[in-house]
């Protein structure tokens, strides 16, 4: 059985909103392998947004365990921020790429931010690369402002895999884009797996960009529901 | 250096937020330059004429009684402890001469006239321009010897008000004068404090000094010491000048001040419009200390960009300011100066540490992931 490059245990998280408090998660035991991609499906407020939040180590769990690569991660802040840095990517449905950057400079942001360690040279190449294998490298040197919205999130899948990232949560990554542009980018994502060798999880509503991952979570009120979650306690 | 070029490349696409608060800062800069020289200027000349018509604020004069004359010990010790105890400064001792007349013209006509001797503190004669009186033939003549003009110093207006309107005599003379009267001298001693209200505490510290002696001598302690206030009350044109200062202070930090506000208040909401940005960043895995740095080197640009330009400014300037200074109030400026400086270090460093420390907790407070997606569930 593959070591899962993150796995959940029994995870819960409790926040506190308005006075009351609130379980976004409950009792969550999940893993993501390497080289497979998972669709994270439910209603708004059924807990999507918080499981990758807890995956993706942006949030501790309120109870349970997370663990990368087989090592359970503490809940301090420092030791989340360098296991994330090393381990976790994310892309976004609004892009948030910098207008004022070229395709290129947002795919090195990493570099810029001294979390990919690289010479600006092999950093500006390895970019340039990374725009090509997401089909925009004559774009490289063109400012943000002046593309298209499927162009920006391919810049932005670009600079997710810049730090070469084990784990690419994508957060309603189609959500901002019209019908055709949407199927090329869901077919982009899908592809990592076998070429990145990442574990792709992709938060959506959409059924459609659901089932092109090689499995589906369903989350219903904080906990995950139906046949999937069997499946998810026996890894891929 | 990453951080660096990431600002530049930024900086450089979008530069008229940048732009507009660097010349801000400049012109605040700029503006707190001259003010503060304009309050420097204005203020001297205010002091300068306030101790011309008043003398200078807070000076006393302490005269001995004529039973202490022969203890030139016990007056030294009074006069060196009387100025320690009121935190003031020792300016002159004095011997004041029985009144004269002259016996040739012009002070034959105007009867008697107050002489004094005066020393420095140090016991050296204080040096007045001997020869200097106020353009009177100043001839003295005493029992047929002559004191000539050279001999004595009649201040002129600008410090009679603090020197009195008696004539001052060259020590070489005072034997002479002595010898030609039998009168007692006063001896006493000059003091600056630097306030107006300091006669009691002068005069309660002379008399207890004294208290011993005047047992001895079976007199009051009273009796052998008088103090007075030798600055005329000009109390409220002295508040008036002090305000007047008061307000160029305030003005010119204001200035500085507002520019700083501006420039915390602009960064701050560059910061929060840009959220995204830094939640993106540490969703990176990027160190709260790199987004510190971020947020630091643009505030730190802005702010060394506008001091730098203020400065060139100033110093481009300097001379224009100089000659209208020099014209219109006959007064030397110089608006790049040590105290200038002195200043701008103070102030940079407040405007500096506001304009990092404040966006950057606006910043960090913040969730990083409720910038980047409104929560969905």
């Amino acid at each position: 059985m593959t070591t899962p490059v993150v796995e959940l245990r029994e995870v819960a998280l409790t926040f506190n909103h308005g006075g009351r408090t609130v379980h976004a998660l409950s009792g969550v035991t999940v893993g993501f392998a390497s080289g497979t991609s998972a669709a994270i499906v439910g209603r708004s407020g059924s807990g999507k947004s918080s499981l990758v939040a807890v995956a993706g180590l942006m949030r501790a769990p309120s109870h349970g365990t997370v663990i990368i690569d087989g090592t359970p991660v503490t809940g301090h802040e420092r030791a989340r921020t360098a296991v994330r840095a090393r381990t976790v990517a994310m892309i976004f449905q609004s892009f948030h790429l910098d207008p004022r950057l070229t395709a290129q400079e947002n795919c090195m942001l990493p570099w810029f931010l001294g979390v990919a360690k690289h010479t600006r040279s092999k950093a500006a190449r390895r970019a340039d690369n990374l725009l090509e294998r997401v089909g925009i490298a004559q774009l490289a040197r063109r400012p943000i402002h002046a593309m298209s919205g499927g162009e920006r999130q391919r810049v932005a899948i670009a600079r997710a895999l810049f730090s070469e990232p084990r784990l690419l949560i994508a957060d309603e990554p189609t959500g901002n884009l019209d019908e055709d542009t949407a199927a090329n980018i869901r077919a982009l994502l899908f592809s990592l797996p076998t070429d990145t060798g990442a574990s792709v999880v992709v938060v959506t509503h959409d059924m459609e960009v659901a089932r092109g991952a090689d499995r589906i979570l369903r989350l219903e009120r904080g906990k995950l529901v139906g046949r999937d979650q069997l499946q998810t306690a026996v890894l891929p | 250096m990453r951080v660096l070029l990431l600002t530049w490349n930024t900086t450089r696409r979008a530069p008229l937020k940048t732009i507009t608060l660097i010349l801000l800062f400049a012109i605040a800069i700029v503006v707190f330059a001259l003010i503060s020289e304009l309050s420097r200027v204005s203020k001297q000349g205010l002091d300068e004429g306030i101790a011309r018509d008043s003398g200078e604020l807070g000076t006393y004069e302490v005269a001995f009684g004529n039973e202490l004359n022969g203890d030139a010990a016990l007056r030294d010790r009074v006069e060196k402890r009387v100025a320690m105890a009121v935190g003031g400064e020792l300016v002159a001792s004095w011997i004041d001469l029985p009144s004269k007349r002259s016996e040739c013209p012009p002070y034959d006509k105007v009867g008697d006239t107050k002489l004094r001797v005066m020393w420095s503190a140090s016991g050296e004669p204080v040096p007045l321009p001997f020869g200097e009186t106020a353009g009177l033939e100043t001839r003295w003549c005493l029992d047929g010897l002559e004191i000539p003009q050279s001999g004595f110093y009649l201040a002129d207006e600008s410090r009679r008000a603090t020197l009195g309107e008696r004539l001052y005599l060259r020590p070489d003379y005072a034997d002479l004068v002595r010898l030609s009267d039998v009168s007692p001298v006063t001896h006493g001693f000059t003091l600056h404090v630097g306030r107006g209200d300091a006669s009691p505490q002068i005069l309660g510290e002379a008399k207890y000094l004294l208290a011993e002696q005047a047992m001895r001598l079976g007199v009051e302690p009273e009796t052998l010491v008088s103090v007075w206030r030798v600055d005329q009350d000009a109390d409220s044109v002295r508040a008036a000048a002090e305000g007047i200062s008061t307000t160029y202070e305030v003005m010119r930090w204001a200035v500085l001040g507002l520019a700083g506000a501006a420039i915390v208040a602009m960064q701050t909401t560059t910061a929060s419009h840009r959220a995204w940005f830094y939640g993106l960043a540490r969703a990176m895995g990027t160190r709260s200390r790199s987004v510190v740095t971020l947020i630091a080197t643009e505030s730190v640009s802005i702010i060394a960009g506008g001091a730098l330009l203020a400065l060139a400014l100033l110093a481009l300037g300097q001379g224009l300011v100089y000659d209208f200074a020099k014209s219109s109030f006959g007064v030397e400026a110089h608006v790049i100066n040590l105290s200038l400086f002195s200043a701008l270090v103070v102030g940079l460093a407040i405007a500096m540490a506001l304009a990092i420390a404040v966006p950057v907790v606006t910043i960090l407070r913040r969730d990083p992931l409720s910038v980047l997606e409104a929560p969905r569930g």
